[in-house]
């Protein structure tokens, strides 16, 4: 009997261990401590200090949004610029998680730099990620946010945003006829005019890719879509409709913009097809249909429409054609853009007259609303879904300004414009890929 | 992993039927294999018994999960811990005490995995980091511990797919480095702390 | 914002990059983004009247003080076989797309009523400026009520 029993119990263990037999704790949320990292300052060998050094650059960069904690230099106890000098008691001392070393050394080329540089785990004294690389030394800016992006990536799981641009209108305050399509570095570098004119520019889009903006233009003195090769300058004009030509949004797999005409009388949603040059209709109503947004799995559309008597957010399956409500909050939603999760919507939302910018949870329809400043409007995701770019108004300068918001609406801040009339913003997908 | 789950049940279902076949044919009386639950119990650890050596400890207490708002701050001083009794009560900083029943069950040695559980999974929160990363992530860890608490080994058991998050965990076991508080008869220890599962979940 | 006139397009090439850690080489080259112009074809040279209908916010129901503009304006326009051009504005408030449907009904009510009181449909040219043709500066009621508006101009 006793030799049965232990058949029995041996049985039982052996499919029971098949699954878990051991004690499982789960850990739901850690600390709300942000993730210290020491940025060493890098050796530097070459005759000429540059601008802003290299471990400035990314100093900068990490400290953007908040994120992460950023030891000064005058707070370190030593100084390695190789992975083998680090003594990580020092590091744990002062409770780093994270230490970068590297160095930029003269290149045997003219004008060209040496860079490398290690990540390293202090808790567990271990190297996370090396890369050595070559440069120009004109481009150490570009190269900077690079590694921002990548020591991002390591740390965050989700890709940086360090060498994403923006592409913005400008509308000088003192200048009436001057509207000016501009793209931008997130960090206020390298700002450029894309193409000036003496009429409306609105709505610029980026093209999956990064190589071309789709934009509308008044210059002939109507609405029409416009797309513009970034490397070249060659602009291609869409074949132009009767009323409204606008709202273009790119669509994932790059081959189509889905836009909006008002030709059949009133405001719907079109398709316009690259290749072959013509539209097809979308939606069909008497109420207006506008500001499409392509969900990242380029099977729906999202967009505008005050088909239920005030503006509310639709979605459209594009294979099915079915529409459906989103918004039923509030009086006022409009211009909603998808998170590159495809789980959530960020747009415009009224709340007692006032214009902010709320996230939406398609899920479970949770909303919140991210922003306090004043007639917000014009949302725009970062391509890792963690910032939000927006338009809105100094009130006192009365000036046009962009204003950003971490998607859990954190930290804010606001990017201050030489010209008072910065608006539209459109953030660029990742573009330097590494 | 379907076939695995479905594996899993096939084989449960036989080794359970064969178990009681026997059972009645031995005449042995498996009666408390069963346990009776009144209320879930505001905890957030998820554990499963293995069948052991007594036929008396043949249960399965799953515990269920709830969210962390809700989670169970288990206060050692709170705690009434007399074998005899067949009450367990759970201190909660947000619900109410819970008061749960459980028919013979070995409530004590219960009583203390739940505790010294809470008290791992306190340490480990402390200093946890969790990166952005995309959400629904979760990485399993295995510790193997020494008596002293100490963490002697920690590998990852399931990865999440991705390496900040799993690295993540790893730092925060190895800022813990060494359990506070764990002091336990062995038996208890080399049952359910030499070696377990820590699931990390954003 | 604005900083630099030049812009560098950065690209990079990693070699082997493997799951914990990773050495990888890079070379960086510059490129540059190129500007585009182009003429306005769209003038005002042969313009012979403008004038102005007001609008309440969300709303394109003309008054009877428009209403009388218009049928004082389409009497000339039919009398000189003139052109017109009916431009719909609108305040800052809302989002830019969707004001410029809102200014394009604003302007289509205007071109009916022209069409009601004898212009020959063909006549009539719409389009929607939408909030981006303010003609008062200003996040105030007294400058939203001069931006909600219709411009009718003759050729």
């Amino acid at each position: 009997m006793k030799f049965l029993n232990k058949i029995i119990l041996s049985l039982l263990i052996f499919s029971s261990s098949y699954f878990y037999s051991q004690l499982r704790i789960e850990i739901t949320g850690g600390t709300d401590e942000p993730i210290k990292v020491a940025m060493v300052p890098f050796e530097w060998t070459l005759e000429q200090a540059p601008p802003l050094y290299l471990h400035e650059i990314v100093k900068k960069d990490l400290e953007s949004f908040a994120e992460f904690s950023v030891l000064s230099p005058e707070d370190m106890l030593s100084y390695p610029t190789l992975e083998e000098e680090v003594s990580y008691r020092d590091w744990r001392l002062l409770k780093v998680d994270y230490l970068i070393v590297g160095s930029v050394l003269k290149s045997e080329t003219e004008g060209e730099v040496n860079i490398s540089y290690s990540i390293l785990d202090v808790s567990r004294q271990k190297n996370v990620h090396k890369a050595i690389m070559m440069g120009s030394l004109k481009s150490l800016n570009r190269i900077g946010h690079n590694i921002s992006d990548r020591i991002y990536e390591k740390i965050n799981g989700i890709p940086g945003i360090f060498s994403t641009r923006i592409a913005y209108v400008d509308k000088p305050a003192a200048n009436k006829e001057s509207y000016d399509l501009r793209i931008t570095d997130i960090n206020g570098e390298g700002d450029l005019s894309l193409f000036l004119s003496s009429q409306p520019i609105l709505s610029p889009d980026w093209s999956p890719d990064g190589k071309q903006i789709a934009y509308v233009s008044f210059e002939e003195g109507t609405s029409r879509i416009y797309t513009q090769e970034l490397s070249t300058g060659n602009r291609r004009a869409l074949k132009h409709e009767k009323g409204i030509n606008s709202s273009p949004s790119w669509s994932p797999d790059g081959k189509s913009l889905a836009a909006v005409l008002s030709k059949g009388g009133n405001p719907d949603l079109y398709l316009y097809d690259l290749k072959n040059n013509n539209w097809r209709q979308l939606t069909d109503h008497y109420g207006i249909d506008t500001e499409p947004d392509w969900s990242p799995n380029g099977k729906s559309l999202i967009f505008t429409s005050n088909r239920s008597g005030s503006p509310q957010i639709y979605e459209l399956n594009v294979s099915s054609m079915r529409v459906k409500r989103k918004t039923f909050e509030g009086t006022y939603n409009a211009r909603a853009r998808y998170l590159p999760d495809g789980k959530k919507i960020i747009y415009v939302h009224r709340k007692k007259g006032v214009f902010h910018i709320a996230l939406h949870n398609l899920k479970t329809g949770k909303i919140s609303i991210l922003t306090d400043t004043f007639l917000d409007e014009s949302p725009s995701v970062s391509p890792n879904g963690n910032v939000i770019i927006y338009a809105t108004k100094d009130k006192i300068a009365d000036t046009d300004v962009l204003a950003g918001v971490t998607i859990n609406g954190k930290t804010k801040f606001i990017l201050p414009s030489a010209s008072g009339g910065a608006r539209e913003p459109a953030w660029s997908p990742i573009l330097d890929k590494y | 992993m379907q076939n695995l789950f479905a594996g899993f049940f096939i084989s449960l279902l036989i080794h359970m039927g064969l178990v009681l076949s026997l059972s009645n044919i031995l005449n042995i009386d498996l009666l408390d294999f069963q346990a009776e639950y009144s209320a879930p119990i505001p905890a957030y650890l998820v554990f499963e018994q293995p069948a052991s050596i007594s036929k008396k400890e043949y249960r399965r207490i799953v515990i269920n999960e709830v969210t962390p708002e809700s989670k169970a701050q288990v206060d050692i001083n709170e705690m009434v811990l007399k074998p005899s009794q067949e009450i367990l009560i759970l201190k909660s900083k947000t619900a109410r005490p819970t008061i749960v029943k459980e028919k013979k069950i070995n409530l004590n040695e219960k009583n203390r995995i739940l505790i010294f559980s809470s008290i791992i999974e306190e340490q480990i929160r402390a200093v946890w980091k969790k990166p952005i990363v995309p959400e629904g992530l979760s990485v399993e860890l295995v510790l193997s511990l020494v008596p002293t608490g100490e963490i002697l080994d920690v590998k990852i058991k399931r990865p999440s797919g991705n390496e900040a998050f799993d690295r993540s965990a790893l730092i925060a076991v190895a800022r813990v480095n060494k359990f506070e508080n764990l002091s336990m008869s062995a038996k208890l220890f080399d049952d359910n702390f030499r070696n377990f599962t820590l699931i990390f979940k954003p | 914002m604005k900083l630099q006139r030049r812009f560098l397009i950065f690209t990079a090439i990693v070699f082997g990059l493997s799951a914990c850690t990773s050495t990888s080489i890079e070379r960086t080259s510059d490129a540059t983004a190129v500007s585009a112009s182009t003429t306005n074809v769209y003038s005002e040279s042969s313009l012979t009247s403008s004038s102005t209908v007001y609008f309440s916010y969300d709303n394109y129901n003309i008054d009877s003080i428009g209403s009388d503009k218009i049928k004082n304006l389409a009497a000339i326009v039919k009398k000189n076989g003139l052109n017109v051009r009916v431009e719909g504005h609108c305040d800052e408030r809302g989002t830019r797309e969707y004001n410029l449907a809102l200014g394009e009904r604003r302007a289509n009510a205007i071109a009916e009523l022209l069409i009601i009181n004898g212009v020959s449909k063909a006549n009539i040219m719409t389009v929607s400026y939408g909030e981006e043709k303010p003609s008062a500066r200003g996040s105030n009621e007294s400058s939203w009520s001069k931006n909600r508006r219709a411009l009718i101009k003759t050729f």
